[in-house]
């Protein structure tokens, strides 16, 4: 399909950008405005909306619009303006954004339908599950060395019962007693800040199942429940321990069963995460 | 086919330099703790050098053996030098960035990305400042999805080191007369 067609189609068909598209659009933007720098100076983001408009015609109101959406953190503009802005983007003499990976489909949650197919022992069906009692955010804190990990999950409600949706953002920072005064610059910096996204499943036998997925390199990890949540009651709960999985952990050369369990185990001790409820709901998430 | 680490070499020059490579392999691969992504290309880096080894049957000169050490232990310095930037550990990256053999341009063989892109992906500021004392830091490589560090530090929402990579990279660009075009993955 022409790229005029599929725009006129596909973009200016969506009700609102998300998440994924708006920061990809930013990032087009502030590519065009440096790629387009003369000598050293930078275009300025009057000049760009300029462009969008001498390229498609439609302005975008206010003189600082632009600068704000970008720098300035301002919600996205109106349809119009928003379908003009990727029209700019896309095309064929700007090439600054792929129509495709702007289009790209979200989060697909064809994996935990079939996986709860599978899960099914086939006798009774699946019981009614008690998921959304468990939604809302939970942090875990991890101290290794002079670092604190901080993991924090927000569980969500989706459209199928038997699926929460799940978004985790993992930080480092350095634990306060082990700041010198050195260290105090920059103290509430953190040292790096992972997102992931997902999905959990509860299974016949009790157990709740996380799979995630970096956001920007997609390395993958799991969870999986070690404590009874006692989720039967119906009751929100408090708290749950969790397991978590990425790598094999590296046992070295040892080949000698009771040694090498022994080195895993200990090594596993610190993947275990007692998750805290600190907010009670979050906002509901209907996919 | 190259042989696979372990199985004997045809002769006795051969076995020779196989079991001196094969020594050194394992000295590093024993070091490498906390290394625990992609040591698969590691090994098989060796083991391509292994084989050209095996197929003259003869041994190794000083001169051959010092590059597949030199080869191997910047294979290594590379995979650690990713770790640390995956995990944001400055002590690390100041350690390893502050030594010129270390390549700090190494790229992940799976995702083509630099230490640079991980430190951008994850907002890994501390980290950062150490590899660009280095001064070493080539800021237009891009991953296997043609990303370039700065696209990524903008995609975390992270707005100030965004435009600090993107100046780096737009001088860069116009040092070295590059036009910055989208990007074109590899993988698309």
């Amino acid at each position: 399909m022409p790229l005029r067609a599929r725009i006129a189609e596909e973009v200016e068909g969506l009700a609102d950008w998300s998440e994924r598209q708006t920061r990809l659009v930013k990032t087009a933007l502030r590519g065009y405005q440096s790629r387009t720098a003369e000598g050293r100076r930078k275009l300025s983001w009057q000049g760009v909306q300029s462009d969008i408009r001498d390229v498609t015609g439609v302005g975008m109101g206010g003189k600082d619009t632009l600068r704000q959406f970008v720098e300035g953190g301002r919600s996205a503009p109106v349809a119009e303006r928003r379908a003009a802005i990727v029209r700019f983007l896309t095309h064929p003499e700007v090439d600054a954004l792929s129509l495709d990976e702007f289009l790209a489909p979200a989060d697909s949650f064809h994996a935990p339908k079939r996986l709860l197919e599978y899960l099914d022992p086939g006798f009774d069906g699946m019981p009614d599950c008690p998921l959304p009692s468990l939604c809302g955010t939970y942090e875990a804190q991890r101290e290794r060395n002079d670092r604190r990990h901080t993991i924090r999950l927000v569980l969500q409600q989706h459209s199928d019962a038997r699926v929460l949706t799940v978004q985790e953002t993992h930080e480092k920072t350095r634990i306060p007693q082990s700041a010198g005064i050195k260290g105090k610059k920059n103290f509430a910096e953190a040292y790096m800040r992972k997102e992931s996204k997902g999905w959990c499943v509860f299974t016949p036998e009790d157990n709740i199942l996380f799979f995630l997925k970096e956001e920007q390199y997609g390395a993958n990890h799991y969870y999986h429940l070690v404590s009874d949540v006692d989720i039967w009651t119906g009751k929100p709960r408090a708290s749950f321990v969790l397991l978590r999985y990425d790598y094999p952990h590296n046992t070295g050369s040892v080949d000698h069963n009771t040694v090498m369990l022994s080195l895993a185990m200990s090594e596993l001790q610190n993947d275990a995460l007692f998750f805290r409820k600190i907010e009670a709901e979050a906002p509901c998430h209907v996919v | 086919m190259p042989r696979r680490i372990g199985e004997t070499a045809p002769d006795r020059g051969g076995v020779r330099a196989y079991q001196e490579a094969k020594a050194l392999l394992d000295h590093y691969l024993s070091a490498q703790h906390g290394l625990r992504a992609n040591s698969h290309e590691l090994i098989s880096v060796v083991r391509d050098l292994l084989a050209r080894v095996e197929e003259r049957g003869t041994e190794l000169t000083a001169d051959e053996f010092r590059e597949i050490e030199r080869k191997v232990d910047s294979c290594v310095r590379g995979h650690y030098l990713l770790q640390a930037a995956r995990d944001g550990d400055p002590v690390t990256v100041r350690r390893l960035a502050g030594e010129a053999s270390t390549p700090v341009n190494f790229q992940d063989p799976r995702t083509g990305a630099t230490a640079l892109h991980y430190m951008a992906a994850y907002r890994a500021r501390p980290a950062l400042r150490e590899l660009l004392k280095s001064g070493r830091c080539d800021f237009l490589i891009r991953d296997k999805k043609g990303r370039l560090a700065w696209e990524l530090a903008s995609s975390a929402d992270d707005a100030a080191m965004a435009r600090l990579l993107l100046r780096k990279t737009v001088k860069q660009a116009a040092e070295q007369d590059v036009v910055l075009r989208r990007r074109e993955a590899e993988t698309r």
